[in-house]
């Protein structure tokens, strides 16, 4: 004969406060069929209020290395900030399409007959690729506006993201090849400082790439 | 809410036993000091600490919406993202009420889509409403988000220090229940309960069962208000 909902609820409850990790699918697998809803909805009562077990350093350690959870520090870690994630959301929201969003961002600043360059720079914010380090808060100000969300919101989803792990240790020691490397590096700086200074930045620049204070 | 204990672990050389509100006070605080390395530290503990409950709030969705075991583990993995870019972006709460209950809410809307992801990948029929031919469900994913930021925002006006268990327990009616349900919270074992109120075990199953039951109803009253 099938434990009743009320034995199960309160053995989970017994496991769970000892720390010793009770799953919930197991609990409803001993249920009778016709039962498990209600013990779902039971457990779940449970889950919402129960006070966090005090776990062992064996129970901690399991946790630590649960599947799920390192795969979902691995795609925090290399996530470059959230702006890929949240602007398309945001603006399909307003209803915006991104030239849309183009033409209120340079109306916004008088800057009409740039919308296409404007356009161009959004889209490179919504895949990540424009550093959010160097947007200007007045551009954050005016698409906050436009899409019903705080600047603030907006500087926090692009810039704060872990910084990827720190190697180990650095080795000092010259490896194969290093004096070729080091040749190509020393043409490399060559040829940059043979390179034209690039042509200073207009306004729909500075908004974009100028710094927060631009 | 009530404080939960738990001791960060061995990597985190700093650790000392720090509650979940603590946790999450310093995580918000990294937060908005923009220190993201931070951020990452104090909520990798808060939801260490949770694991179990989010892996919990998943596995009774899974029963819901009949998630396989692969899409049960998908949907835990999806939620801890979601949570973390949650909190990153727009989570504004203080207690693990709030927090608790703001998970809850994600970890639904994660559960239907992967449910909904599941569906399309074996072109079964999905019968839960959120049907993705309606406009205003075309994002339910922020939709979702939306609706629980907005019950955020108003618990913050409710969310005392004393917390919703606090203010929950004496509003129940039946002493006994109150008993049993301010004893699990302390985590006593059911035997031990019994035998200080002098209850059969099967009673003691009862009153628990009924108890939470009733801490649930306070629970909607709590946060729909």
């Amino acid at each position: 004969m099938r434990p009743g909902i009320a034995v199960l609820l309160s053995d989970f409850i017994d496991a769970w406060n000892a720390g010793d990790r009770p799953r919930v699918a197991d609990y409803l697998a001993r249920a009778a069929p016709d039962e498990r809803a209600e013990l779902a909805a039971r457990l779940e009562d449970w889950l919402v209020v129960a006070p966090t077990p005090d776990y062992g350093d064996r129970a901690r350690e399991a946790i630590r290395t649960e599947p799920a959870l390192r795969l979902a520090l691995g795609e925090i870690a290399t996530e470059a900030g959230l702006w890929p994630e949240l602007l398309p959301r945001l603006r399909e929201r307003a209803g915006l399409a991104l030239r849309d969003l183009a033409a209120r961002v340079t109306a916004t600043f008088g800057l009409r007959g740039e919308e296409e360059r404007a356009e161009r720079y959004l889209e490179r914010m919504e895949h990540g690729d424009l550093d959010a380090a160097r947007v200007s808060r007045r551009l954050l100000d005016a698409l906050g506006a436009v899409l019903g969300v705080p600047a603030e919101t907006l500087a926090r989803a692009g810039t704060l993201h872990p910084a990827a792990a720190a190697p180990g240790q650095a080795l000092f020691r010259a490896a194969p090849g290093s004096a070729a490397s080091f040749k190509d590096d020393l043409e490399a700086l060559s040829r940059a400082a043979m390179t034209p200074a690039p042509a200073p930045m207009d306004e729909l620049d500075r908004l974009f790439v100028g710094g927060p204070d631009a | 809410m009530r404080q939960c204990q738990i001791v960060p672990g061995a990597h985190d050389p700093g650790s000392v036993r720090l509650s979940n509100e603590e946790l999450l006070r310093r995580f918000v605080a990294c937060r908005d000091d923009g220190d993201a390395n931070g951020a990452l530290r104090w909520w990798t503990a808060l939801i260490e600490a949770n694991f179990d409950r989010v892996r919990g709030m998943v596995d009774v969705r899974a029963f819901r919406y009949r998630l396989s075991v692969a899409e049960c583990d998908e949907a835990v993995q999806r939620a801890l993202v979601k949570l973390w870019r949650r909190m990153i972006l727009t989570f504004r709460g203080t207690t693990m009420g709030e927090w608790v209950n703001s998970t809850a809410s994600l970890v639904d809307v994660v559960c239907k889509d992967v449910q909904r992801a599941g569906a399309r990948r074996t072109e079964r029929e999905t019968s839960f409403d959120a049907g993705s031919a309606d406009p205003e469900r075309a994002n339910p994913d922020w939709r979702g988000d939306e609706l629980a930021q907005e019950r955020h925002r108003r618990d913050e006006e409710q969310a005392e220090a004393a917390g919703f268990v606090a203010w929950a327990l004496p509003q129940m009616g039946n002493e006994r229940r109150r008993l049993v349900v301010e004893r699990t919270l302390d985590g006593v074992p059911a035997e031990d309960i019994a035998d200080e109120l002098g209850v059969s075990m099967d009673n003691l199953y009862a009153l628990r069962s009924r108890g939470l039951k009733d801490l649930r109803a306070l629970s909607d009253r709590w946060f729909d208000t």
